[in-house]
C-alpha cells in the first residue's frame, strides 16, 4: 500500500472514528510469512555452524554443564542486545538470531547434562527459558521460535507427568485464547500473533509425530525404577481434553457471532453453533480433526490466510499420521472418519436450509 | 483484504490509537469477512472437509481388508462409493463446486477400487503400475474436470508413478538409471507442468489463477533441483557436474526472470534465495573441509550463512516493496 492509498485507508477509518491521531510512518508490510520462514531456515543453518565453532574452540563450554548454561546464557543476553540496538538493520538481526539459536542450544545442552534423565524438569525448564526469551526479546520471528519450543516442550511435559491425554484439549484453548484475543490490546497484537503461529507450528508437529515420541515410559522419569501413578487416567483425561476441545469450538463460535453482531438465536447464529457442537462431537476419536478445524476456521475469521494454510497442512499432516494410530483399529478409525464426513456433508445440506443465501444479510454485517 | 489488514496491524504495533478496537477497525477497512463471506465459507468448508474425511474413512476402510465381507461384497461397495460419488457430479455439473469435490471424491475412491483388484486377485503387477494406471483411468475426469486439487492428485501419482518405477527397474539398470536419473526426469516432468501451468494462466486461463498449486509444483523443482546442484558440488568426480550446476544456474535465473519480469510471485524467489544459500554453503563447506574443518571454518561458514540470507532479505524486501509500486501504479 503506497503513503496515498494508506492515506486513504486512514483517512476513511479516522472518518468514521475508528482510528485517531496522525498517520504512523510505514512500517514493515512488505515481510510475506515466506521471507520469515527463509530466515527462519537461513538462523537454523547459521546456528549449526556456530555451534560447531563454539564446540571445536570453546571446549571447555561442553565439557561442564554449568560453563556451557552460563555461556549460552550470556549468547542470549547479547542476542538479545543486538535485537534492540540494531531492530533495523538485516544482518544485526540475523545474526541476533543465530547466536540466540546457538546459545539455546549451549543452555539445553547444560540442562541435560545436569538433570539426565529427569524428563519432568528438563521439559519445565525449557518452558521456562523459552517463555523468558519471548519475553525479552521483541524479535517477531524470534517470538514465533520460542512460542513453538516452548508449546512443545509443555507437551512433553504434559507426557511426562502422564497427563498426555489432555494433550488435544489443552492445545486448543490455548490456541483459541490467543488468537481470539489477537486484536484485544492493539501494540500487543503482534506478540499475541507470534506466539498463535508459534502454537500452530506446535500443532502441525504434534499432530504429525507418533504418540509414542511424546510419551517416554516412565522408567525413563525415574530412574530408580518406581513406577509413577498417573495423575489423571487415561480414559478420564481424554474426556477431559474432548471438553476443553469442545469448549475451545464452543467460543470461537461465540466470539464470531458476537463480533458479526449476529443473535445466537438467528438462524445463521444457530447453524454456525450447531456446526462447532457437532465439530466438537465428532472430534472424540479423531482430535486433531477439531484442533485443524479451528486453525482454519479462526484463520478466516482473522482474514489470515497463511493461519488458514496451516490449519490445511495440518490436517493432511494429521490424517496421514492418524493412519498409523496405534490405538485404535483401522475399521474404527475408517468408520469414524466416514461419520465424521457424511455428518458434515449433511449439515451441508442442512446449512442451505437453515442460512440460505437469501438471509446473507439477515445477520447484519456491522 | 490481506494488504489493509497488514497495514492496520503495522499501525497497531506502532501505537496508533482505535477508540473502538482494533477489530472494529478492521472490519470496517474489509480485512475481515462479512455475513456473506461467511455463509460462503461455511458452505465450502463443510462440503470440501466432509468429502476429504468420508473420502480417507473409504480409503482406511479397504486398507483394512475386512476378512467379514467377501469378495464381491467388497468390489460391489466400493463401485457403489465410485458411483455414489459420480451421482453429485451429474447432478450439480462440474460448474459448481459441488461437483467437482463429488468427481475428486471419485477419482481417489477408483485408485481404492484398483489396489481392490490387486490385493484381491494378487495380479504380480508392480506398484508403479497402479499408480500408472490410476492417473491413465482418471485422466479424462481431470481434463474436463477444470478442478486445482484433482490436477494436483494427477500431478502426484504422475510422480509416484515415475519414481516407483526408479525403484523397480533402478537396481536392474542402475548403470543406465542411476538416483540423478530419476532426479533429472522428475524435474523436467514438473518443469514442464509449472511452465504450462503459469503459461496457461498467464494467458487468461482464469481457472488456474490460483497461486498455492504453482507454488506447490515450484517447490518440488526448486528442491529438485537443488539436489541435483548438492550432488555436483559435493561430488567432485561426476561426469555431469558441469550440467548440473548449469541446468541449476539456469533454472535459477528462468524463475528470476519468470516470476519477477512476467508474473510477479516472490515465494519463488523466496525460494531460489534459499536454493542459493544451501549451494554456496555446501561449496564453502567443501572448500573449506579440503585443509581439515577448522574452528575458523566453522566460523566463516556461519557468518558467510547469516550474510547471505541478511543480503537475500533485503533483496527479497526491495522486489515486494517495487512490486507493491508496480500494482498499485497500474490500479
Amino acid at each position: 500500500m503506497t503513503g496515498q492509498s494508506a492515506g486513504s485507508l486512514w483517512a476513511q477509518l479516522q472518518g468514521a472514528g475508528l482510528v485517531q491521531g496522525e498517520m504512523p510512518p510505514p512500517g514493515d508490510v512488505d515481510s510475506p510469512w515466506y521471507f520469515r520462514v527463509l530466515q527462519g531456515f537461513a538462523g537454523w543453518f547459521a546456528a549449526f555452524f556456530l555451534l560447531g565453532f563454539v564446540g571445536i574452540a570453546f571446549e571447555i563450554f561442553m565439557e561442564s554443564a554449568l560453563a556451557s548454561m552460563t555461556a549460552g546464557a550470556l549468547l542470549c543476553a547479547a542476542a538479545a542486545l543486538l535485537f534492540r540496538a540494531r531492530a533495523d538493520s538485516d544482518f544485526a538481526c540475523q545474526f541476533a538470531f543465530a547466536i540466540s539459536l546457538t546459545g539455546q542450544a549451549m543452555i539445553l545442552f547444560g540442562i541435560g547434562r545436569l538433570f539426565e534423565a529427569e524428563l519432568r524438569a528438563i521439559t519445565l525448564l525449557v518452558v521456562a527459558v523459552q517463555a523468558l526469551l519471548f519475553a525479552l526479546i521483541g524479535n517477531f520471528l524470534h517470538r514465533v521460535w520460542s512460542a513453538t519450543c516452548a508449546a512443545l516442550a509443555a507437551v512433553l511435559a504434559l507426557g511426562a507427568f502422564e497427563l498426555y491425554s489432555l494433550t488435544p484439549g489443552v492445545m486448543a484453548v490455548c490456541l483459541a485464547l490467543t488468537w481470539l484475543n489477537e486484536f484485544r490490546w492493539p501494540p500487543r497484537a503482534s506478540a499475541a500473533r507470534a506466539l498463535g503461529y508459534g502454537l500452530a507450528i506446535a500443532a502441525l508437529v504434534y499432530l504429525y509425530t507418533p504418540p509414542q515420541f511424546w510419551t517416554w515410559p516412565s522408567e525413563a522419569q525415574d530412574p530408580g525404577g518406581q513406577l509413577i501413578a498417573p495423575l489423571l487416567a487415561p480414559r478420564i483425561g481424554q474426556g477431559v481434553s474432548v471438553c476443553l476441545l469442545g469448549a475451545a469450538l464452543m467460543w470461537t463460535a461465540f466470539t464470531m457471532l458476537r463480533r458479526q453482531a449476529v443473535a445466537m438465536g438467528s438462524r445463521p447464529g444457530l447453524a454456525m453453533l450447531g456446526v462447532a457442537l457437532l465439530l466438537a462431537v465428532l472430534s472424540y476419536k479423531a482430535p486433531g480433526v477439531g484442533i485443524t478445524c479451528l486453525l482454519l476456521v479462526v484463520g478466516f475469521a482473522h482474514g489470515n490466510a497463511p493461519l488458514a494454510g496451516l490449519g490445511v497442512v495440518a490436517l493432511l499432516a494429521y490424517l496421514s499420521q492418524y493412519y498409523y494410530l496405534m490405538q485404535v483399529s483401522l475399521l474404527e478409525k475408517s468408520l469414524w472418519l466416514m461419520g465424521i464426513g457424511l455428518s458434515l456433508l449433511l449439515a451441508r445440506l442442512a446449512l442451505r436450509w437453515v442460512w440460505p443465501a437469501s438471509h446473507a444479510g439477515s445477520g447484519g454485517d456491522a | 483484504m490481506q494488504r489493509a489488514r497488514h497495514t492496520i496491524l503495522d499501525w497497531a504495533g506502532q501505537g496508533a490509537g482505535f477508540p473502538e478496537g482494533l477489530a472494529r477497525a478492521m472490519q470496517a477497512s474489509g480485512a475481515l469477512p462479512g455475513a456473506e463471506a461467511w455463509r460462503r465459507f461455511a458452505s465450502l468448508f463443510l462440503l470440501l472437509l466432509g468429502t476429504l474425511l468420508f473420502t480417507a474413512g473409504v480409503l482406511f476402510f479397504l486398507a483394512f481388508n475386512w476378512d467379514a465381507l467377501g469378495r464381491y461384497a467388497r468390489f460391489a461397495l466400493v463401485e457403489a462409493l465410485v458411483v455414489a460419488a459420480l451421482l453429485p457430479v451429474a447432478w450439480f455439473g462440474l460448474e459448481r463446486v459441488a461437483g467437482r469435490a463429488a468427481l475428486f471424491a471419485a477419482a481417489v475412491m477408483l485408485g481404492g477400487l484398483l489396489a481392490l483388484v490387486g490385493q484381491t486377485y494378487q495380479t504380480g503387477a508392480d506398484t508403479y503400475e497402479l499408480f500408472a494406471s490410476w492417473a491413465a483411468f482418471i485422466l479424462p475426469w481431470v481434463l474436463v474436470s477444470r478442478f486445482v486439487p484433482l490436477w494436483m492428485l494427477w500431478l502426484l501419482l504422475v510422480n509416484v508413478a515415475l519414481a516407483l518405477y526408479y525403484e523397480t527397474f533402478g537396481g536392474m539398470l542402475g548403470v543406465l538409471f542411476g538416483p540423478d536419473r530419476l532426479l533429472w526426469l522428475l524435474l523436467a516432468v514438473d518443469t514442464l507442468a509449472l511452465a504450462l501451468w503459469d503459461g496457461l494462466g498467464w494467458r487468461g486461463t482464469g481457472w488456474l489463477r490460483p497461486r498455492w498449486a504453482p507454488r506447490v509444483i515450484a517447490t518440488a523443482c526448486g528442491a529438485l533441483v537443488t539436489t541435483l546442484a548438492l550432488f555436483a558440488v559435493l561430488d567432485e568426480d561426476r561426469a555431469t557436474r558441469l550440467a548440473e550446476i548449469a541446468v541449476w544456474l539456469g533454472w535459477l535465473g528462468a524463475a528470476y526472470l519468470v516470476y519477477r519480469r512476467v508474473i510477479v510471485d516472490l515465494y519463488v524467489l523466496a525460494g531460489g534465495v534459499l536454493s542459493v544459500i544451501v549451494v554456496v554453503t555446501a561449496f564453502l563447506v567443501r572448500a573449506l573441509a579440503k585443509n581439515g574443518f577448522t574452528d575458523a571454518a566453522w566460523l566463516f561458514t556461519g557468518l558467510a550463512v547469516i550474510g547471505m540470507s541478511a543480503a537475500g532479505s533485503w533483496w527479497l524486501r526491495r522486489v515486494a516493496a517495487q512490486a507493491r509500486l508496480e500494482r498499485e501504479q497500474v490500479a
